[in-house]
C-alpha cells in the first residue's frame, strides 16, 4: 500500500528542512536539527513537573486531580542517541490527557556518550523510583506500566522483560526488537520514509558498539528466552507499513502471543516510522494516540471496575 | 494461528455454551438464538430514540443537545440475514460517545424474506432522508459519513459508490466487497474462527437471488468500475489477521487509493471476523472503537 497523502506531504515538507539523514549527521547535528523541529505542545495537563528520579531527569504528567491514577513510565524514541523530554512533550501530553493516567517521561543518558548499557540502567532507575515514590507522586504501585516508541519502545520492552517492579502492561510504538536487522521489512523500506536502515545501523553501532552483541536480549528483546517472553505483562505494538522495523515489532507481539502472552498488534499500513510522535500532523497519528490511550485507560484502570 | 489470548478464551468460551452452528440453521432459528445471548452492559448516552426514516426503523444516538452535529450512518453487520439494532446498541453509544457526533443505526431488511438489492435500497433511503431531514435529527446535513461492519461495511462501501447525498467519511470495518469469495484469505482462513467461508456461503446464499450477477456494483464494491470509486469519501478500512474477508477489505482500500480517495488502513493482528462489535469481551474492541471513533470524528468535524 502507498504512502498516505498526508505522510507524502509531511515528509517532503521534513526533506526541505533537513537536507541529511540521521546516518549522515553526527549525534551533535542530529540532536539541533530536532530541537529545531520539536513540536511544542499547548495541550493542557492538570500537572506537569520536572522530577528527579534516582539522578534521572524527568517530567511527571497528571490529567488530574487525585491520588488513584495508574503511570505510564514513558521512554522517548531517538535511536539511543537524540530525543528529549521535550522532542516527546506533545505525545505524553495527549497520554495522560486521553488515558486519564499518570506519564513520567523519562530523559536517559544518549550514546554515544554514554552507550549500552547506560540508558537502559536509566530507565530501571526511573521505574524503581516511580514505584518507591507512588504515594508522593499520588499514582497506584501496583498499576505501573512502561511504553515508548521506537528506541524507547526498545528500552520499554526490555524493561518488561527485567520487571525491576510488578508491571501491568506495556505500550511499544514501532519498537526496535531486533538488532540483527534481517527482517523483511529492513529490504522493502531500507530507503525510508525518515528512517533508513543505513540510520538504524549507526544508531544500533552507536548504542552498542563493541560492548555487546545484537543478539543480547537487553538490546534484542525477541531473543530472550521462552520463559522471559511468558513472564511478560500484556502489551498494544504499533507498527507502520512503510517501516524497516515493521517485522520485528509484529514478530515480537506473536512472539509473545506464542508464549501465552496478550499482544495486540496492529499495523498502520500507510504511516511510515515516527507517524506516532507526528500525531499533530496525521491523523492515522491521532487514531493511534487514541487506540494506545484507549489500552492504557483499560490497563490502568483500578481492578474493580475491570 | 497466533490468536490473541483473550480471543482464544472467548472462542473456548462461545463453544462451551453451545447453540447451534449458522450453517445448519435457518435464518429464524439463528435470529432467534441470537437474542437469547446476553449482551454486556451498555454506556449511557444522552439521547437515543427510534426513528422511521422513509419507512426505514433506525435508532438515532446523540451524546449531547448540540443541535448541529455530525452524523454518522451505521450499518450493522450479521451477513444480510442476522443482526439486529439491539445487538448493535452497545457498539453505536460507544461510537457516539467517543466521537461526540450523532450515529443513526439502521434496520435494514434483512435476506432471505427480502433478498439483494433490499438492504441496499434501504441503506440508500436512510441516508437519503436523513440528509433531507437533518433538522429534525439535530445534525449538520453537509457532515454525514456512513460505516458498517461485515456486511455493514459492505452496504457503507456501496453507499459511498453511490453516493445519493454528500458524504465527508466512509468507516468500513472488516466489509465484505467480494460476493464470489476469489480473494486469498477466503482460504487461507477459511474455517474462521467465527466467520468461515462456509458460513459465509450461507449468508451469500440467502441474501443474493439465484443467477445474481455476483461482480455487480451493488454487490461487490470491490468489482465497481473506476469511475464509481474516483470521488468517494475518504476512508477508514479495519481489518483483522485471522479473517476470511480480509484481503477483500484490504484490496478495496488499495483499489481506492489507486483513485484518487484518501484511505487509512489498519490491521488488527491476533483478531479475527466479528472482534470490533464484542465490547467489554475483547481489549481489542475497545481499542477499535477508540481508532474509529477518532478519525471519523475528525472528519465529522469538518
Amino acid at each position: 500500500m502507498t504512502l498516505h497523502p498526508q505522510a507524502e506531504r509531511l515528509i517532503a515538507l521534513m526533506a526541505t528542512r533537513q537536507q541529511k539523514s540521521f546516518s549522515e549527521q553526527t549525534p551533535q547535528e542530529a540532536r539541533a536539527a530536532r530541537a529545531t523541529t520539536d513540536y511544542k505542545s499547548d495541550e493542557h495537563v492538570h500537572e506537569m513537573r520536572d522530577v528527579n528520579a534516582l539522578g534521572v531527569k524527568c517530567r511527571l504528567y497528571k490529567p488530574r486531580a487525585g491520588n488513584d491514577m495508574g503511570l505510564l513510565v514513558f521512554f522517548h524514541g531517538g535511536g539511543w542517541v537524540i530525543g528529549t523530554i521535550e522532542s516527546h512533550d506533545g505525545v505524553c501530553r495527549s497520554l495522560a490527557n486521553q488515558s486519564g493516567h499518570a506519564v513520567l517521561s523519562v530523559e536517559y543518558r544518549l550514546a554515544p556518550e554514554d552507550p549500552f548499557p547506560a540508558g537502559l540502567e536509566d530507565c530501571i532507575r526511573a521505574t524503581l523510583w516511580a514505584h518507591q515514590n507512588a504515594d508522593d507522586i499520588g499514582i497506584d504501585s501496583t498499576r505501573i506500566a512502561v511504553g515508548g516508541d521506537s528506541a524507547g519502545g526498545n528500552l520499554a520492552a526490555v524493561v518488561a522483560q527485567l520487571q525491576p517492579v510488578p508491571l501491568v502492561f506495556q505500550a511499544l510504538i514501532y519498537p526496535v526488537t531486533d538488532c540483527r536487522m534481517g527482517t523483511e521489512s529492513y529490504i522493502e523500506n531500507g530507503a525510508g520514509p525518515f528512517l533508513r536502515s543505513a540510520d538504524m545501523a549507526s544508531f544500533i553501532d552507536l548504542y552498542i558498539g563493541d560492548i555487546t552483541s545484537p543478539e543480547d536480549p537487553r538490546v534484542s528483546p525477541i531473543m530472550a528466552s521462552p520463559a522471559t517472553l511468558a513472564s511478560c505483562p500484556p502489551a498494544v505494538i504499533i507498527t507502520a507499513g512503510h517501516d524497516p522495523l515493521r517485522d520485528e515489532g509484529e514478530q515480537y507481539g506473536h512472539a509473545l502471543i506464542a508464549n501465552g502472552v496478550e499482544a495486540s498488534i496492529v499495523r498502520y499500513f500507510g504511516m511510515f516510522h515516527g507517524f506516532f510522535s507526528l500525531f499533530p500532523w496525521l491523523d492515522d497519528g491521532k487514531a493511534a494516540v487514541s487506540q494506545v490511550s484507549s489500552a492504557i485507560r483499560a490497563a490502568l484502570a483500578p481492578p474493580r471496575s475491570k | 494461528m497466533s490468536l490473541h489470548p483473550q480471543g482464544i478464551a472467548l472462542l473456548e468460551m462461545m463453544a462451551s455454551l453451545g447453540g447451534p452452528l449458522i450453517e445448519e440453521s435457518t435464518p429464524t432459528e439463528y435470529r432467534a438464538f441470537q437474542a437469547t445471548r446476553v449482551m454486556p452492559p451498555t454506556e449511557d448516552i444522552h439521547e437515543v430514540r427510534d426513528v422511521s426514516a422513509g419507512g426505514v426503523p433506525c435508532r438515532l444516538y446523540r451524546p449531547n443537545a448540540n443541535k448541529n452535529l455530525g452524523l454518522l450512518v451505521y450499518y450493522h453487520g450479521g451477513g444480510w440475514v442476522i443482526g439486529s439494532l439491539d445487538g448493535y446498541d452497545a457498539s453505536c453509544r460507544a461510537l457516539a460517545n467517543r466521537m461526540g457526533h450523532a450515529v443513526l443505526s439502521v434496520d435494514y431488511r434483512l435476506a432471505p424474506e427480502h433478498k439483494y438489492p433490499a438492504a441496499v435500497e434501504d441503506a440508500l433511503c436512510s441516508l437519503r432522508w436523513a440528509y433531507d431531514n437533518a433538522d429534525e435529527l439535530g445534525i449538520d446535513p453537509n457532515r454525514i459519513a456512513v460505516g458498517g461492519d461485515s456486511a455493514g461495511g459492505n452496504l457503507a462501501a456501496i453507499v459511498s459508490q453511490q453516493r445519493p447525498v454528500p458524504l465527508v467519511f466512509q468507516l468500513l470495518i472488516y466489509p465484505a466487497t467480494d460476493m464470489t469469495q476469489s480473494r486469498e484469505s477466503q482460504v487461507e482462513n477459511a474455517a474462521g474462527p467465527i466467520l468461515t467461508a462456509p458460513v459465509m456461503k450461507w449468508f451469500i446464499d440467502h441474501y443474493m437471488p439465484e443467477n445474481s450477477d455476483m461482480k455487480a456494483e451493488l454487490a461487490s464494491p470491490l468489482f465497481s468500475p473506476d469511475s464509481l470509486l474516483k470521488g468517494a469519501p475518504p476512508a477508514l478500512i479495519i481489518t483483522a489477521q485471522y479473517d476470511p474477508l480480509r484481503d477483500e477489505g484490504e484490496e478495496y482500500g488499495r483499489r481506492l487509493i489507486a483513485n484518487g480517495v484518501t484511505t487509512s488502513m489498519v490491521r488488527y493482528h491476533g483478531m479475527f471476523h466479528a472482534f470490533f462489535g464484542m465490547l467489554g469481551l475483547l481489549d481489542d474492541a475497545d481499542t477499535a472503537h477508540s481508532l474509529a471513533a477518532s478519525m471519523t470524528a475528525k472528519a465529522l468535524n469538518g
